[in-house]
């Protein structure tokens, strides 16, 4: 299995409070990986070394190596834009931008000189159609994103990031403030979306992990516990602390 | 106990009632304002001719001419002056303040500049009438220092702090949220502020501009102290070299003068409904583009 980022001996430091450890691990290339945890271990963090967006918190520190393609990003001469391009975000609350719902997924592609109408156009037909919102939104594609219901908003947030033709897709919690119904079929998406894209999903909810997943990563306390195929971590898990938070002793 | 009263007027509590009278008491004292400033300045277009006033080209009150065209063309062109130089410098002070300046440097500067807001008028007039004006005449080599441009730079100094302090403010409200997914879509800060940042906090900007504008057509001393007085039309109509004359300045000048229910008197009034009309239109196409963005919500 190829490796589509590679992290070697990463730490994170907020200020005086180291938020992740050591951490070293693969993320294969076209694969669902999911980062499990209880609140506050890292998982959001971890996530957010990925793109770098934690360049964005304030006081924060660096070290270690994660690697995209065989190249660190962490390099000095990278490019940011670049980056972030080939490696998209969804969040854990879905924050459509105050545009149309047209704008809001021809931002991106705008952002990177895209300027042909026609072009657009097909991007935002494609884009949506790949999350299933086409039909629902395709007449009142003029209309403010707010009108969406939140678990449309959220699957219009995962179209924006495809509309940059990323290679990696990092989702942080994208469920957590749906409903089971819309849970549903964001997951059925994301199964989908590893044909084309690396995914990473970061989850609170372990049978979110157990269904969407290739790979499962458990964190606790900044440190990766343990890593594996899913089926593995959630059958056959080595280490005690990794058991015990699936079977839901701890959480 | 319930009061009786039409359904509009039905009051949960005190509170209500008494925030209710103050509330109209302020729209009632506005509306009387206007109704006076009506009664009082109609009789002047009714008797010059409703053109003949607006439009006529001079205006030299003591020989019976009064044509308000040069003073409302030279405060347009004095408020336009200033709102060219002004917008630029509040926007862009703005941005920096909300988005580049270190939390520190802003915490400095936004006090400083709130300051400048509130420093009397009289004051910019007199450091207009005695610092800029002979500066004007010296550098632009003119013979006269008190001219259109030095009235605009005096009320563009006036009302830059309007427009940095609420802009500044808009634009650092811009939700978090928006502009994480903007990066995250690999925009660059500029790029994010452009494009996102500016369209979101328009409405509050235009309202910025709005209130700078108000100010501006409605200052009097300052204008009248570095603006010249002289109730031309230039030539050309765009050389910000030459004294122009200002509705606010010519009622202020004259006001002191003129015998009660006189002619003239009733002109006097005659330029605050011109001014107050003016102001309204503004007011009407700012609103405009307001509402065309409801909520920061934007095509």
């Amino acid at each position: 299995m190829k490796p589509k980022i590679e992290v070697e001996n990463l730490n994170v430091w907020y200020g005086a409070n180291h938020v992740l450890k050591d951490i070293s691990m693969e993320i294969p290339e076209k694969r669902v990986t999911a980062i499990i945890g209880p609140s506050g271990c890292g998982k959001s963090t971890f996530l957010m070394t990925l793109n770098r967006l934690i360049d964005l918190v304030n006081g924060v520190c660096v070290k270690g190596k994660v690697l995209l393609d065989g190249k660190n990003i962490y390099n000095p001469g990278i490019d940011l834009t670049e980056l972030r391009k080939k490696v998209g975000m969804v969040f854990q609350k879905p924050n459509p931008l105050p545009k149309s719902i047209y704008e809001n997924i021809a931002y991106g592609p705008k952002i990177h000189g895209v300027k042909d109408r026609k072009t657009l156009d097909s991007i935002v037909e494609k884009c949506l159609r790949v999350v299933g919102l086409w039909d629902d939104v395709k007449d009142r594609l003029r209309d403010s994103a707010f009108e969406l219901s939140v678990g449309q908003q959220q699957r219009l947030c995962i179209a924006r990031a495809l509309a940059v033709k990323p290679e990696v897709l990092l989702m942080d919690e994208p469920c957590s403030a749906l409903d089971p119904t819309t849970t549903r079929k964001i997951e059925e998406l994301i199964q989908t979306l590893k044909n084309d894209y690396t995914v990473v999903v970061v989850t609170h909810n372990m049978q979110q992990a157990n269904r969407v997943s290739n790979y499962t990563a458990f964190l606790y306390l900044g440190k990766l516990i343990e890593y594996g195929p899913t089926q593995e971590i959630f059958t056959n898990p080595k280490n005690k602390l990794t058991k015990d938070y699936i079977n839901g002793k701890f959480g | 106990m319930r009061l009786k009263c039409p359904k509009f007027l039905c009051f949960k509590d005190k509170a209500e009632i008494f925030l209710f009278i103050l509330a109209s008491i302020s729209i009632i004292i506005l509306f009387l304002i206007i109704v006076f400033v009506l009664n009082e300045g109609v009789p002047a277009f009714i008797e010059l001719g409703f053109s003949n006033f607006l439009f006529g080209h001079r205006w030299s009150p003591y020989y019976g001419n009064f044509g308000a065209f040069p003073l409302i063309y030279g405060s347009i062109l004095i408020v336009l002056g200033s709102l060219a130089i002004s917008v630029p410098l509040g926007v862009f002070t703005a941005i920096f303040l909300a988005e580049y300046s270190p939390r520190w440097l802003s915490n400095m500067l936004k006090p400083i500049i709130e300051l400048l807001a509130a420093i009397p008028s009289i004051i910019y007039g007199f450091f207009g009438f005695v610092f800029l004006a002979p500066k004007i005449m010296e550098f632009l080599n003119v013979g006269i220092g008190e001219v259109a441009l030095t009235a605009s730079i005096i009320l563009s100094i006036m009302t830059v702090p309007t427009i940095v302090s609420i802009s500044s403010e808009v634009i650092a409200s811009v939700p978090k949220e928006y502009r994480k997914a903007s990066l995250a879509l690999g925009a660059t800060k500029w790029q994010t502020i452009k494009s996102l940042v500016l369209p979101t906090a328009k409405p509050g900007i235009i309202a910025s501009l709005l209130l700078a504008f108000g100010r501006a057509v409605g200052e009097t001393v300052a204008v009248l102290m570095v603006c010249g007085c002289v109730p031309q039309i230039p030539s050309p109509p765009w050389n910000y070299l030459e004294p122009v004359h200002a509705l606010t300045a010519a009622i202020a000048l004259d006001m002191g003068e003129v015998s009660w229910g006189s002619l003239h008197y009733h002109v006097l009034f005659g330029l605050g409904v011109i001014l107050l009309v003016i102001t309204f239109i503004v007011n009407m196409i700012a609103d405009f583009f307001i509402k065309k963005a409801p909520r920061g919500v934007q095509i």
